[in-house]
C-alpha cells in the first residue's frame, strides 16, 4: 500500500511538472553556459 | 544444495563485475556529443529535457542530459517547484534507493578507483555523513533560494572536472559570432575556489572511501531518504552471521550491513555479497522477509 501511494504520489508529481513546462524550462536551462 | 549455493554466489559475482563495467560507461553515455568539437556549441537537443539519474554536469561541453541537483537549483533559484524532478527523484528512490549512487555514478566510480591507490587509509567520522543534509538544503536549496546563484554548482568537483577544467584550457571561440564560447571573466576567484575544492577530495579520495558521497553530494542525500523504504534491499542471513565484519571491509561507504541493513548509506553495490550471508532482496516486504533475487532466479 505505502508504495504504491508514494509511486501514484510520483507519478502525479512527473504528470504535474510536464504540464507546468518542467521539461522545457530543464532543456533551457541546461543548454545555456 | 552446494550446486544452489555456488550457482548463487557466480551470479553475485557477475553482477558485481557487471557494476564495475557500467559505472564508467554511463558517465561516458551521459557526455557523449562529440559534435562540440567542431561546432563549438553544446547540445541542446530534446535529451536535455530531462536528466540523468545521477551526478553529472550539464556544462561538460560533451554532455546530452541535464544533472538534477543543477535542476534543483534552478528551481530554487526562480522559485517555482521542481515537480517533475521530485517525481523523478522520488520513484526512482522508492524503488532502488541509493543504487544510482552505486550502479550510475561516474564520480562514485572514480572515487572508488583512487581509493584502491595503496597508502594508509583513514575512516570518516559516522557523524560527517549529516553533512550531505547541510549541504543539500543550504548549498543546493536555499542560497540558489536566497542568492539566485548554484552555489552547489559554484563548488561541485566533479563539474570542475568534467566542465571546469574542460573549457578553461579549451577556451574556444564561437565560429559564427567569433566571440569565447566562455566570457573571459568566468576564470576569476571562484573558478579557482572550484579547483581548490577539487584538489582537497581528490587528496581525500586516495585516503579514504567514497569522501564526497558521504559527507557532500545532495543528490546522495535524497536518494538516501528512501534507503529504509526501498524496494530493493540488502539481507542479511542473521542467524548464519558471525559478525566477521568482512562486509565492512570491501563496502565502498564503510557499512557493516549485518549490523545496518537498511542503512541510508548503502549504495546497494553488492560488494558485501562477497559473504555468502549477504544477499539482495526485490519486494514489497522490508529485509529479513523477501526473499534474496537470486534464489528466486534459480
Amino acid at each position: 500500500m505505502l508504495w504504491g501511494a508514494l509511486l501514484l504520489i510520483f507519478a502525479f508529481l512527473i504528470f504535474t511538472g510536464v504540464r507546468n513546462g518542467d521539461l522545457i524550462m530543464t532543456q533551457m536551462e541546461s543548454s545555456t553556459l | 544444495m552446494s550446486t544452489k549455493t555456488s550457482s548463487t554466489k557466480e551470479r553475485y559475482r557477475k553482477i558485481r563485475k557487471l557494476r564495475w563495467f557500467i559505472l564508467p560507461f554511463s558517465g561516458l553515455a551521459a557526455n557523449s556529443y562529440a559534435k562540440v568539437w567542431s561546432t563549438k556549441e553544446i547540445y541542446g537537443g530534446a535529451l536535455r529535457q530531462g536528466c540523468v539519474p545521477f551526478l553529472n554536469c550539464h556544462a561538460c561541453p560533451m554532455a546530452v542530459s541535464s544533472c538534477p541537483i543543477g535542476i534543483l537549483q534552478f528551481h530554487a533559484a526562480i522559485k517555482s517547484w521542481p515537480y517533475m524532478l521530485a517525481g523523478v527523484l522520488g520513484t526512482i528512490g522508492v524503488l532502488v534507493g541509493r543504487a544510482a549512487c552505486g550502479w550510475l555514478c561516474p564520480f562514485g566510480w572514480l572515487q572508488d578507483i583512487m581509493y584502491k591507490i595503496k597508502t594508509r587509509k583513514f575512516t570518516i567520522p559516522r557523524s560527517f555523513r549529516y553533512l550531505k543534509y547541510v549541504s543539500l538544503v543550504v548549498l543546493a536549496i536555499a542560497l540558489p533560494y536566497f542568492t539566485e546563484g548554484h552555489w552547489f554548482s559554484k563548488l561541485c568537483p566533479w563539474g570542475t572536472i568534467i566542465a571546469g577544467i574542460p573549457w578553461g584550457v579549451w577556451q574556444p571561440i564561437n565560429p559564427v559570432y567569433m566571440e569565447p564560447v566562455i566570457p573571459p571573466g568566468s576564470f576569476g576567484f571562484m573558478y579557482w575556489l572550484k579547483i581548490g575544492v577539487l584538489a582537497v577530495f581528490l587528496v581525500l579520495f586516495v585516503f579514504t572511501k567514497r569522501p564526497f558521497c558521504r559527507t557532500f553530494c545532495p543528490l546522495g542525500a535524497i536518494y538516501s531518504l528512501f534507503n529504509r523504504i526501498s524496494l530493493l534491499q540488502m539481507k542479511v542471513d542473521q542467524e548464519k552471521c558471525v559478525d566477521c565484519g568482512h562486509c565492512k571491509t570491501v563496502c565502498p561507504v564503510d557499512i557493516q550491513i549485518n549490523r545496518e541493513p537498511m542503512s541510508a548509506e548503502c549504495l546497494r553495490c553488492t560488494e558485501c555479497t562477497v559473504c555468502k550471508n549477504v544477499r539482495l532482496t526485490w519486494g514489497f516486504r522490508h529485509v529479513g522477509e523477501s526473499k534474496p533475487v537470486a534464489e528466486k532466479a534459480a
